[in-house]
C-alpha cells in the first residue's frame, strides 16, 4: 500500500471507524485517540496490507485497541453514560429511533459492537469474526441474540403505548 | 378400541393408509363383527386415486422437490435474513408475505436494524501523511537533536578559537621562523650574488636589520605576521627600483593568498630576496566588514587537529584581528552548516515556510573582545 492508498483509506474510512468507536464507547476523546493509534499502525505496517484488505484491518485494529481501552479504564459506568448520551443527543429524535438506540444500549459491548459492525458496515458473519477474533458460531449466536433482545425491548415499548 | 361411535375415524385412515398394522387387524375385526359396514368402508377405499391413473409428466417435480427443501422459517431464519446470510431469501420472502404471523415478527425485527448515521471524524488532516515523513515524535526529537548540536558546535568553536594555543601561537611560531630564514638567506645573498653593488649592498643590511628589529620587536605581538608582510613589501618596492635582477614566480600570487601560502611564500620569499607581495582582498559588502580588510585563511592546516571541526576556510579580519568570518558558500559543505541545514528543514516543515522564505546567512565569532 502507498502513501496514497493509505490517504484514500483516511478519507474512506476514517469516519466509519469512528462512528463504530465513538457508538461503542461513547466517549468522543477516547475514540479520537483509538482512531489515531488505528492509522498509526496501518502506516507503519502498510506495505504488508493489501488495499482491499485496509478497511478490515482498520477496524480490526481499532476493535481491539478499544477493547484493551475499556479493559484499562474499566469504564463500569460506560453503559449508562453511553444510555444518558444516547437519551439527550437524540431527545428531538423519532420515537422510534430513540427507542432502537435505547435497546441498543441494553446490549453487552460485545452484542452491541457485533450489531453495529453488521448493520453499520454490513460485514458478514465470517468477517466479523476476523475482526473480533470470535469464531463463526459465536458470531452468529451472540448477534441472534442481541437481535432478540433488541426485538423484545420493542416489543415492550409497545405494549406499553 | 374401534367401536361403532368412532368407527368412521378409522375407516377414513385406512382409506388413507395411515393406520398401523396392529390398528388395520383392528378394523378387519370390526369389519368381521359389523358386516353391514364392509360396504361403507368399500365404499371409501374406491375413492382412492390409483397411481396408474396420474399422468406423470404432467407433474412439475422441479417445485416439489424445491418445496420439500424449505425448512420451516422460524424466527432463526428471519434473523438470518434479516443479516442476509440466508439460503433461500426469496423463498423465505414469499413465506413471510403469505403468512400473517411471520410478517409481523418480520417488521418486528425489521426494526431492530441500525438506521445509516453519519458520524465524522473531523481531525483528519491529522492521519493524511506524505512518504518521507516520519512520526511527529521523531519531528521533534530531530528539532531538539539539531538544536543541541547547534549548540555544542557553538560552544566548542568558541572555546577552540578563543584558547591562546590557537591562531596567536600559529602566528609567533611561525614569525620566529622567518625571521631565522630572513637572516639566513640574506647572508646566502649577500654572499652570492654579484651583480649588486656596495651601496645597495649596504641598503640590503640596513633593511635587514630593520626588518630583524621589527620582527624582535613585535615578536610577541599578534600582529607580526602584517608588520611583517608592510616591511617585505617595502624592501620589494625598494630593490625593483634599483633593477635587480631576480624574478620570481611568487609575484604572481593570487589575491586570494590564505594564511598557510603566506608563510609558505614567505619562506621561499626569504630564501629568494624578491618579497612576495600579499594582495588585500577587496572590501566585502557586510557592513560588519565594511571598514576593514579581509584576508582570507585556510584553517585546515592551521587548525590541522580540528580541521574537522567547523569549516576549513574563514577570513581573518587582518586590522581589527577580532572576527573570523565564514563565507556561507563555505559554511553550507561544513558539519555546522548540515546541523544548520538540518534546523532550517525542521522549521520549513513545522511552520510551512517556503525555501525563499528561510535563508541561511554567514556566521561570525568574536575571537577576542576589545
Amino acid at each position: 500500500m502507498t502513501a496514497k492508498n493509505y490517504n484514500d483509506c483516511v478519507t474512506s474510512y476514517a469516519d466509519n471507524v469512528y462512528r463504530f468507536i465513538y457508538k461503542s464507547l461513547g466517549h468522543e476523546e477516547d475514540a479520537k485517540d483509538i482512531i489515531q493509534l488505528s492509522f498509526e499502525k496501518l502506516w507503519i505496517h502498510r506495505e504488508e496490507v493489501e488495499e482491499e484488505k485496509a478497511k478490515s484491518y482498520l477496524f480490526t485494529v481499532a476493535y481491539r485497541c478499544m477493547i484493551d481501552h475499556i479493559r484499562k479504564s474499566k469504564r463500569t459506568v460506560l453503559g449508562v453514560s453511553i444510555s444518558e448520551n444516547r437519551m439527550s443527543t437524540v431527545e428531538n429524535s423519532y420515537a422510534t429511533k430513540r427507542v432502537i438506540e435505547e435497546s441498543l444500549a441494553t446490549l453487552s459491548e460485545q452484542q452491541k459492537q457485533l450489531v453495529m459492525l453488521k448493520d453499520y458496515e454490513g460485514y458478514s458473519y465470517e468477517e466479523i469474526g476476523e475482526i473480533t477474533g470470535l469464531n463463526l458460531s459465536q458470531v452468529k449466536v451472540y448477534l441472534h441474540r442481541a437481535r432478540l433482545s433488541m426485538r423484545n425491548y420493542i416489543v415492550k415499548y409497545e405494549n406499553i403505548l | 378400541m374401534i367401536t361403532i361411535n368412532n368407527y368412521e375415524d378409522y375407516f377414513l385412515r385406512y382409506t388413507d393408509a395411515e393406520l398401523s398394522v396392529e390398528e388395520m387387524d383392528m378394523v378387519q375385526v370390526f369389519i368381521d363383527s359389523h358386516p353391514e359396514l364392509g360396504e361403507e368402508l368399500d365404499a371409501l377405499i374406491a375413492t382412492r386415486i390409483s397411481s396408474d391413473e396420474i399422468e406423470i409428466s404432467k407433474v412439475d417435480f422441479s417445485s416439489l422437490l424445491k418445496n420439500e427443501k424449505i425448512e420451516p422459517v422460524t424466527i432463526g431464519t428471519l434473523i438470518e435474513l434479516l443479516h442476509e446470510e440466508a439460503d433461500q431469501p426469496k423463498e423465505i420472502l414469499a413465506k413471510i408475505e403469505s403468512n400473517e404471523v411471520l410478517s409481523k415478527e418480520w417488521n418486528l425485527l425489521l426494526k431492530t436494524k441500525l438506521e445509516d448515521e453519519i458520524v465524522v471524524f473531523t481531525d483528519k488532516q491529522s492521519l493524511y501523511r506524505k512518504e518521507s515523513s516520519s512520526r511527529p515524535v521523531l519531528y521533534m526529537w530531530r528539532i531538539a537533536a539539531a538544536a543541541v548540536f547547534v549548540g555544542l558546535m557553538l560552544l566548542g568553536g568558541y572555546k577552540f578559537f578563543t584558547k591562546d594555543s590557537g591562531i596567536t601561537t600559529e602566528f609567533v611560531n611561525a614569525d620566529v621562523k622567518v625571521k631565522d630564514t630572513v637572516l639566513a638567506q640574506e647572508k646566502a645573498i649577500a654572499s652570492t650574488s654579484e651583480n649588486i653593488d656596495l651601496p645597495n649592498r649596504v641598503d640590503e643590511q640596513k633593511e635587514k636589520s630593520t626588518l630583524e628589529e621589527t620582527i624582535n620587536g613585535k615578536e610577541q605581538n599578534g600582529k607580526t605576521e602584517r608588520l611583517l608582510v608592510r616591511e617585505t613589501k617595502e624592501v620589494e618596492n625598494r630593490k625593483q627600483q634599483q633593477n635587480l635582477k631576480f624574478n620570481s614566480p611568487l609575484e604572481k600570487n593570487s589575491p586570494q593568498t590564505n594564511y598557510n601560502q603566506i608563510v609558505k611564500e614567505e619562506n621561499k620569499v626569504l630564501q629568494n630576496p624578491i618579497v612576495a607581495s600579499v594582495e588585500k582582498k577587496e572590501q566585502p559588502k557586510n557592513d560588519v566588514l565594511k571598514k576593514t580588510e579581509i584576508i582570507d585563511v585556510d584553517l585546515s592546516t592551521v587548525f590541522a587537529e580540528n580541521a574537522t571541526s567547523i569549516a576549513t576556510t574563514a577570513s581573518y579580519n587582518d586590522d581589527e584581528s577580532t572576527i573570523l568570518y565564514m563565507k556561507a558558500s563555505k559554511l553550507k559543505d561544513s558539519k555546522l552548516g548540515m546541523a544548520f541545514g538540518k534546523l532550517k528543514r525542521a522549521v520549513k516543515s513545522k511552520i510551512g515556510l517556503s525555501d525563499e522564505e528561510i535563508s541561511l546567512k554567514p556566521i561570525e565569532i568574536n575571537l577576542r573582545s576589545k
